[in-house]
């Protein structure tokens, strides 16, 4: 029994020193080639995608500022169809960046304030027709239903020409409102590349594999982009929740016709996050690399293929998803089919094979 | 006949109650630990406030949440019993009340289901009916009278047997090809886990995973006995201890490496303990004894053989209900297969009103938990319920003639994801949620990814 216990001091010993060791050790360079892949694919996404977006979200959203001002001063159709594809080309910068909604950054629930959709048409009606002050500071004190790019779509989109024409208090209050929400849009865009910037270094380096390891938060947004896309975005306007009467008005972003722009934006974004191909740098990994790194070149095939089947599907539908979902709903059934063919893969193959956490719960498990 | 009196009179041999006791108290403590850690992680919302629809389990489906405040108050009233199993206070009727207050939290949410919480169930069950509390605690302090020294050895032979059971079955459960052969779904977990400093690099290999599946395998078959013996005992302790600690490390597993620390702390005899005591100087009190000695009554041991066949049937059932019981999960719970696989599921479900033709799309996100979502996408019975589910939300009334269907599909260690439930069932038309199992399609070898 003296000896037993004279071993166990010995091993209790032996295990203190290994986990000394384990702290000094922790600032040593990557030991294993799967940590080495991973960092160097965070770092890919930062540096060559969620940066770039971040900036060029800054930058467009202020030329959308001043084409809303050039606007509000001249009034003329030019310059307002000028600011109409200034907001496209935010939207399809957003579109790219939604899909890094995570961690530090989606607690600070700044998406919503960027873009909340649908938006309230009827409170922002009410309150340009009220009688408050319009400008940044009032946007900023409301919800974000009544702020961001899709308020900004209402407000740019639905001006008809007798609005145009109206010299009258409402055309005046409307296009302050606009103004508000477009530079409220700029401060927002300012705060997320600020925030990503703050949080740049804490998610290239967040290696672990639990909820809190940054790519099983990059695979749960694109599992929850994938799902918002056939369920919100070509689901619901299929009449998934009617019994299938078509909804065109539940299209996201029907009144600039850009539905099918942000789809295609969507899947963009989610190709370019897979494939890790944002930049020309030499080692750009993915998750096709790390799938392959693994032992699942199969998978990785399969998935690249059917990021390929979800852009035929795309390509076939013609004109705009409105058009398609009118006089052609079955092009739209396909795509969405398409993407719940690569929501599986992801969601459960990809899932499965890198042992992630597709839960936000971390619940214990046995 | 000789041979059961021979066993009776072994039964009720008098044992030193100190190994109980110790028991008790670690079991206790750890338990109000465990459930006032639950109510500081957000689970009391997460699991039983948010859901407006739970998966309760066959038999139970009686058992209902209350409201936020209520649960609170029960979560933390069970923290509260556990603590006073530790002290020993008001035992019995803590034991009572521990084990009806946690029961019922587990009863409520299927989702939700660990090894673990039937385990501390079970410990609950079993410790109403022992005299752990005659010594070492607040009961034997105020009530000098009860205090024993000594109790019958079946009285620490359950609490033995309850977490020999648990190792034994878990092992069985290894004894699969996925395990032995491909070594999943280990391979999968330790190379998500080459983060972790020195060892982690090691997990890049096959070799690492296989050596870890075998030896998992050996260690859960052969524990308990090394436990038992006395020999073995001091060694197969300290294996316990680094074992449950590296799977704490390595694996998101919370409480359950704890609990089995702990609960195996019930193997060390009073005797070593008094010569654990000794080598660090310290000398064990001798418990005193003022009461009368506990008598074992007539029915106790019938009824103790009764729960151990019934605890030796209930993890050996799916033998008789399928021939893959990790696809199926026919039989899954309540059986200790413990860490046995990644499974990963899609499920989408089409509502077909017979009457108008009109088809909806349900994606189960609308209604369920994420938790609640990824357990019910591979786990039949949930499929079936949730189905039961949307028939009585889309037609409150009973009035419409539906048929519900599912598109689902599902990874289990490493393969291709599968249809899982033939998505020509109409699952409003299986009898009953056992009849679901029938439905699964067979797993398919071919095309594994990994």
């Amino acid at each position: 029994m003296r000896k037993a216990f004279t071993r166990l001091r010995f091993v209790c010993t032996i295990a203190l020193v290994f986990f000394q060791s384990c702290e000094q050790e922790s600032d040593a360079e990557f030991q294993s080639q799967t940590e080495l892949y991973k960092n160097a694919q965070l770092a890919n996404i930062y540096d060559n995608e969620v940066a770039v977006l971040a900036s060029s979200l800054t930058k467009e959203t202020q030329l959308l500022e001043q084409a809303t001002k050039t606007f509000r001063t001249n009034g003329t159709t030019a310059d307002l169809k000028s600011a109409q594809e200034q907001w496209k080309a935010v939207q399809s910068v957003w579109k790219r960046l939604e899909l890094y909604d995570l961690g530090a950054v989606a607690n600070s629930f700044i998406a919503f304030e960027i873009n909340r959709w649908p938006t309230d048409i009827e409170r922002i009606e009410g309150h340009i027709n009220g009688s408050e002050v319009l400008n940044e500071d009032f946007i900023a004190s409301l919800g974000s239903s009544s702020k961001g790019i899709a308020a900004a779509e209402h407000l740019l989109f639905s001006v008809q020409d007798h609005i145009l024409d109206a010299s009258g208090t409402y055309l005046q209050r409307r296009n302050e409102y606009l103004l508000a929400v477009v530079e409220n849009l700029h401060s927002k865009a300012l705060q997320l590349q600020t925030l990503w910037e703050t949080h740049a270094v804490g998610f290239v380096q967040a290696l672990e594999n639990g909820i809190n390891g940054s790519q099983n938060q990059v695979i749960n947004a694109m599992v929850s982009l994938i799902e918002e896309i056939i369920i919100s975005k070509l689901g619901n306007p299929l009449g998934d929740t009617n019994g299938g009467t078509i909804v065109p008005e539940r299209l996201e972003a029907r009144l600039s016709a850009f539905s099918k722009e942000i789809v295609q934006q969507h899947l963009t974004a989610l190709k370019r996050c897979y494939t890790g191909d944002f930049a020309l740098t030499p080692f750009r990994v993915g998750f096709d690399d790390f799938l392959i790194l693994i032992g699942s070149e199969k998978l990785s095939e399969k998935i690249s293929d059917q990021f390929a089947v979800c852009q035929t599907k795309l390509n076939d539908i013609e004109g705009s998803l409105e058009d398609a979902l009118v006089s052609n709903p079955e092009s739209v059934l396909a795509l969405k089919y398409a993407f719940r063919d690569l929501l599986v893969l992801v969601k459960v193959d990809m899932a499965n094979v890198l042992g992630s956490t597709i839960t936000f719960n971390d619940n214990d498990g046995d | 006949m000789m041979g059961i009196k021979a066993l009776q009179s072994k039964l009720t041999a008098p044992t030193p109650i100190l190994p109980l006791v110790i028991f008790r108290m670690a079991f206790g403590l750890l338990m109000c630990f465990s459930q006032l850690r639950f109510m500081w992680k957000g689970w009391i919302e997460d699991c039983f406030v948010s859901p407006s629809f739970h998966f309760t389990y066959q038999y139970f489906s009686w058992v209902e949440a209350f409201s936020a405040p209520t649960m609170y108050i029960i979560v933390g009233a069970s923290a509260l019993f556990a603590l006073f199993i530790g002290l020993g206070l008001f035992y019995r009727a803590s034991s009572i009340l521990f084990f009806l207050s946690f029961t019922y939290l587990e009863l409520i949410e299927k989702s939700w289901y660990l090894n673990h919480y039937y385990f501390v169930s079970l410990v609950a069950f079993v410790l109403i009916w022992l005299p752990a509390h005659r010594n070492l605690s607040l009961d034997a302090f105020l009530f000098k009278g009860i205090r024993l020294s000594k109790v019958p050895m079946w009285t620490v032979l359950v609490p033995k047997l309850q977490l020999a059971m648990v190792y034994f079955f878990g092992g069985m459960a290894k004894l699969k090809s996925d395990w032995l052969f491909e070594a999943q779904p280990l391979k999968i977990w330790l190379q998500a886990r080459t983060d972790l400093p020195i060892i982690g690099s090691l997990f890049e290999y096959d070799g690492t995973a296989f050596a870890f599946s075998w030896a998992g395998m050996l260690f859960d078959l052969t524990i308990p006995f090394l436990l038992w013996n006395r020999r073995t005992r001091p060694w197969a302790y300290v294996l316990v201890a680094v074992f449950h600690v590296l799977t704490y490390i390595l694996f998101n597993i919370g409480m359950f490496p704890w609990l089995m620390i702990a609960g195996s702390l019930v193997f060390i005899s009073a005797d070593e303990w008094k010569n654990l005591f000794g080598k660090f100087g310290l000398s064990l009190w001798e418990l005193t004894e003022n009461g009368n000695p506990f008598k074992t009554r007539k029915m106790a041991l019938p009824l103790l053989l009764t729960y151990l066949i019934f605890q030796l049937a209930l993890p050996l059932r799916h033998f008789a209900l399928t021939d893959n019981v990790l696809w199926t999960e026919n039989g899954f719970r309540f059986a200790w297969h413990v860490m046995v696989m990644e499974k990963n599921g899609f499920a989408e479900f089409s509502i077909l009103d017979n009457q108008t033709q009109k088809v909806f799309t349900v994606y189960p996100s609308k209604y369920l938990s994420v938790v609640q979502e990824k357990q019910m996408s591979f786990q039949p019975d949930m499929i079936w319920q949730f189905a039961q589910y949307l028939n009585e939300t889309y037609d409150a009334n009973n009035e419409k003639d539906l048929s519900i269907y599912v598109n689902s599909k599902v990874s289990l260690n490493g393969r291709a994801s599968q249809t899982y439930i033939d998505p020509k069932v109409d699952l409003l038309k299986v009898a009953s949620i056992d009849a679901i199992y029938g439905c699964v399609v067979g797993l398919s070898d071919s095309g594994r990814t990994h």
